[in-house]
Formats: C-alpha cells, structure tokens, sequence
C-alpha cells in the first residue's frame, strides 16, 4: 500500500519521473493494475481536480500531473492487456465543422486519457457525417463535441441532428464544450451534459459513462 | 460618406447625441479619462474583425473605416509601429510563413460556406515544441532583431491623427509587446506550460530572448516617435474563463520583471501603458498597480470574477479600466435591449471620477447582428456623457 500511496502523492506534485518508476514497482509488488489505477492514479487526479477547483492548481501543475499519469498509465499497459481490464469508456472527439482550435480539446483529451478514456480524435473542423461514420464504426460510449465560436456552435446542432438522422442519437452520450457554450445552448441542442472545463469535463463524461453502464445493466443489454 | 435619407436617418440618433455631450477632442477626453478626470464623456475605443467593419459601413453609409470610426465618436487610432525591413519571411510549399521569430503561420478560415465565413492567422509548427535540452534551444538561431526595422516613418504616421485623435501604439495582434505570448508560440502552449515547472531554465532562457528583443525595440519606437504616442499597448493572455492560466507565485517568478521593465521604458518617454489579457486575472491587478500599470483592457465581462462594478469599486482608483462589453454570448446572440443593459450597466458603474474607457472584451465577431452594433454605440453615447 505504500507504494501506491507515494505513487499519488507523485502524479498530485507532478513527479513524472517517480511517477513511471513507482508504477513499476507497485507491479513488481504484485498488486493489480486495476488496483494501483483506482487507488493510486484515479485518487491523485482527483486530488488534482479538487485543488484546480479551488484555485490552488493551474494549468501548468494540472498539465504535468496529467502528464504523469499518461506516463503512469503507460508503464501499467502491458499488465493491463495480459489481464483484459476494460478502459474507463470510449470517446469520440472533435472540433466541429467550421471551427479550427484545438487548444482547449487537446487539454481536455489529455486529462481525459488520464483518466482511463480510451479517446479517437477526429481533429478539426470535423463534419456531421464524419461523426456519424467514427459512431457506427466505433461504437463509443461518448461523443466530444467542441468549439471555440459562437459562429460555429451551430455546427453541434448540426451534428446531433445527424445523429439522430442517423438514428444513433440514445446509442452515444454527447458532451459538449468550449468558450461559448452554456448548459441552456447544450440543453437546447439535445445534448446530454455540458462541460464548463476540463476537469469540470472529465467529471461529467465519468458521470455519463457511469449511467450509460447502469442503463445497459438495466436494460439487460449487459451482463 | 453617402447622403441618401436612409443613410443619414440611421445616423441621425448618434449624430443628436455626439452633438450635444462633447465639447472636448477625442485626445484630451482619452488623456483626461486616463488621468482618472471626467471629461465630457466616456472615451470610446473599438475592436471588429474586418467583416463587421464592413457590414457597420455599410450600414451607416460610410465610404472608408476611418469614416466609421469618425462617425461611431471612435477616440482612438491605432499605431502598428515600424515598418519591417528584414530578410523576407520565408515561404514553405504547405503553404504556411515563417515570422519574426521563425515560428510558421498559416491563414485559416472559420465558417467556412456560411454566412459568416471570416478568417484569421494562426500558429501552424512552434519551432521549439519537439527540443528536448536547454543548449539543443540555445542553438536556435531565428531570434527577432530590432536591426530588422526601420523606425523612421512611425512619427509621421503618428503625427496623421494629432492633434484630434489619441494615439495607440497597439503593434501586431501576432507581434505585440509580450513575454508569455512569443513564448506559446515557440515552443507550443502546453510545452511550455509544463515547462514552467519542470524545466524553469527552458523558460528563463527563452523569456530572456523575448524580453532584450522588446526593450531594444521599443526605447527605438519611442525615442523615434518624440511624443507621437499617446498610449502604449502590450499584451500577453494570462487569464482563462474560470481563472488565471497559471498562479500568481508563478507569474511572479516569472514575468512580473519584465512587465515591469516594459511598463517603466514607457514611462521613461512619458507614455501610460495599456495591458491587454484576456480572462480572469483579477488577483493579479494589485501586482498591476504596483509595476505601474495604467490601463488594463479587456475586463472579459464572463470571465469569472471580472465584473467591472466590483472591479472599479476595490482597485478603480488606482488604474483605468478599458472593456468589459461581452462578445461572447450578449453580443452575438442577444437582443438590443440586452445590449443595451450591459453597456449601461458597465457606464454606471465604471464611468464615475473617468478612469474608463468602454469597448468591447475582444473583437465583436462576425456573427453580431448589426441591430446590437448599433444598439452598443447608441448606448455608449446615451448613456457616457458626464
């Protein structure tokens, strides 16, 4: 456990080094990497949240912790293959059509990668229909959609609108973010939750992959 | 200017009020405001991407941007500074341009196929991104020069809008005096935000480029200028939507030397200086106050903590205040009348004892209706008389 233990403490300060080197020995300990995942890296990067949320981290201490957790992860991924251990969910992401930045989704995706997301970038100005293509193809528990213009917002409605075209609409949760976005435009579009930054992100694509999986308990479609 | 009823209807409430408020120039209301006297009215300055300059033309009937700003009671004329005369910036066949600092641009489009398709330059490669060590970086040789400019026609240029207009030295959106800013686009945003704390020496050894390339450059601009320059504007975005991109102890540690070189350099010709970042930086302005600032723009209205009457109340004494019209969601997607309350609100509560200056947060985008642009400068002159 002790090891574990100084593994957060590690990713928290943003250690990388010592971060990727107790990773190996909670292995080499014998622990599991599911284990040292939710007791170690999981804890640390709510630890992280916790302290961006209050002020007390910015993005350079967020940027690094989340950099030592990719590392982290990294070194368990051998282990995490041989054991079949399933990734926290599947996430489409993207720009939408029109709109070019890519700064604030990167960020996103790497705290989210962070977290156990297994993530698809389309990258950039990424229309509906290719959306719809990576959902039927992927089958992803989540779709990312981004922007940084009002003048392009638009373009989410178009894609949601494709979804359900598509008829894929209740097949994939849909987190919407970006400077202009508001929880009322992301209500108004049909889109399932809204993400006010990337921590704040994370926590509501953890939420919606977390009802997505008691949904399909429920509904039986999932032993 | 067009003379049709139509043309000259649509600007007749603008017209009424200007009429009636100013009894001043636009240099001596802007230099009053700055001084934290009250002229005859608030100081209005103005940022639009070039598509809504078009469409406010045309609305109001105006044969040239310099007539709009005429006729909007716009009080500030931007300076871009030298003219350069370094090697010609390089081409490459993706179709991207290296500048100043090597770092390789391209134009890219928004809206694309719409009606409010506009463009702007962005940074393509960061030539630093991918180097690991200190000396691979100390062997870069793309460092800015100031021996790349030719300084001998600012004044004049300058001089085209004095006595009447009030002088901004603002410098390129891409190039404006800066630390953090040259440094995201060498070396990647993210690079060198994780090079803050894991590679200190990286950071100090760039930053330290950046800085001796502006202090070179602008004791020339100024010296060359002899009192041309009414305000001097720099720029480095150092706050997000729901706080400061990096802390306070950083940013100390960092950059506040340089800020307050800048700001002292400026002053040594008697210049006031105008800082713009956007997002919330709130707890940074009494370091602002301490290094000297004058004026800080742009006071991004939905940032967190950046509501201008509480802003004006705790530190509105101490520095003048530029902004806080929000282009963000009033602007774009509200009606007049919601316009019209933001520009009152922010008039009533910041215009007390001068010290303001009313503009939008950042450029007013493509999609503003023109219905809100004028309902904004309408307001301004409605409610900005003293």
């Amino acid at each position: 456990m002790r090891s574990i233990r100084q593994l957060e403490c590690a990713i928290v300060k943003g250690d990388v080094n010592r971060a990727t080197a107790l990773t190996g020995k909670c292995l080499r300990e014998g622990l599991h990497p599911a284990h040292i995942i939710e007791q170690g890296i999981l804890r640390a990067m709510e630890i992280v949240g916790e302290r961006w949320k209050t002020y007390e981290y910015f993005l350079p201490n967020v940027l690094v912790s989340a950099m030592a957790t990719k590392l982290s992860l990294g070194t368990l991924q051998p282990a995490l293959m041989r054991v079949r251990s399933r990734s926290a969910g599947k996430a489409v992401a993207g720009t939408v059509k029109g709109d070019v930045h890519d700064i604030g989704k990167n960020i996103f995706l790497m705290f989210l990668e962070a977290n156990g997301f297994e993530i698809i970038d389309l990258g950039i100005d990424v229309t509906p229909e290719s959306f719809v293509k990576a959902v039927r193809k992927e089958r992803p528990d989540l779709l990312l959609l981004s922007c940084l213009y009002t003048v392009t917002m638009h373009s989410m409605e178009d894609t949601i609108i494709a979804l359900k075209k598509a008829g894929l609409k209740g097949r994939v949760k849909i987190l919407v973010g970006g400077a202009p976005i508001t929880k009322g435009f992301a209500d108004s579009i049909g889109a399932d939750e809204f993400g006010m930054d990337a921590l704040d992100g994370v926590k509501k694509a953890k939420e919606l992959t977390t009802e997505r999986t008691a949904g399909r308990k429920k509904s039986g479609l999932e032993p | 200017m067009k003379e049709d009823r139509i043309f000259q209807e649509r600007r007749a409430r603008i017209n009424e009020l200007r009429a009636k408020n100013e009894r001043l120039t636009c240099r001596e209301r802007a230099l009053m405001s700055v001084k934290h006297q009250e002229p005859d009215r608030v100081p209005i300055d103005n940022w639009m991407v070039p598509e809504i300059q078009k469409k406010t033309m045309e609305y109001f009937g105006c044969d040239s941007y310099n007539e709009l700003l005429d006729f909007l009671g716009v009080d500030f004329r931007n300076n871009y500074g030298p003219s350069y005369v370094g090697q010609s910036f390089k081409k490459h066949p993706d179709g991207t341009v290296e500048d100043l600092w090597g770092v390789k641009r391209k134009t890219v489009v928004y809206g694309k196929g719409t009606a409010h398709q506009g463009s702007y330059s962005e940074v393509a490669e960061s030539p630093l991104e991918k180097i690991q060590t200190l000396e691979e970086i100390k062997k870069y040789d793309h460092w800015a020069s100031p021996e790349w400019w030719d300084y001998s026609k600012v004044k004049a240029d300058c001089q085209l809008y004095h006595p009447r207009y009030c002088v901004i030295n603002v410098g390129d959106r891409m190039d404006r005096t800066a630390q953090l800013k040259p440094m995201m686009y060498l070396r990647g945003i993210q690079q060198i935000f994780i090079d803050m704390v894991m590679n200190p020496a990286v950071v100090e050894f760039i930053r330290d480029r950046i800085i001796e390339y502006f202090v070179t450059y602008n004791h020339r601009v100024f010296s060359a200028v002899e009192g041309e320059i009414d305000i001097f504007m720099m720029g480095d975005d150092i706050g997000g939507q729901t706080g400061p991109l990096l802390s306070l102890d950083m940013w100390r540690r960092y950059f506040k030397q340089g800020f307050k070189t800048y700001i002292e350099i400026a002053h040594t010709y008697g210049i006031p200086v105008m800082y713009h970042t956007c997002g919330d930086v709130r707890q940074f302005i009494p370091d602002f106050i301490e290094c000297g600032l004058d004026i800080l723009q742009s006071l991004q209205p939905r940032a967190t903590n950046m509501d201008i009457k509480k802003l004006k109340e705790e530190f509105g004494k101490d520095i003048t205040f530029q902004g806080a019209m929000d282009i963000q969601q009033v602007l774009p997607l509200g009606k007049p009348e919601d316009v019209k309350a933001m520009a009152k609100y922010a008039l009533d509560s910041a215009k007390k004892g001068g010290g303001y200056i009313i503009c939008t947060a950042h450029n007013i985008q493509v999609d503003t209706p023109i219905e809100n642009v004028v309902a904004l400068f309408e307001t301004y002159h409605e409610h900005g008389n003293y």
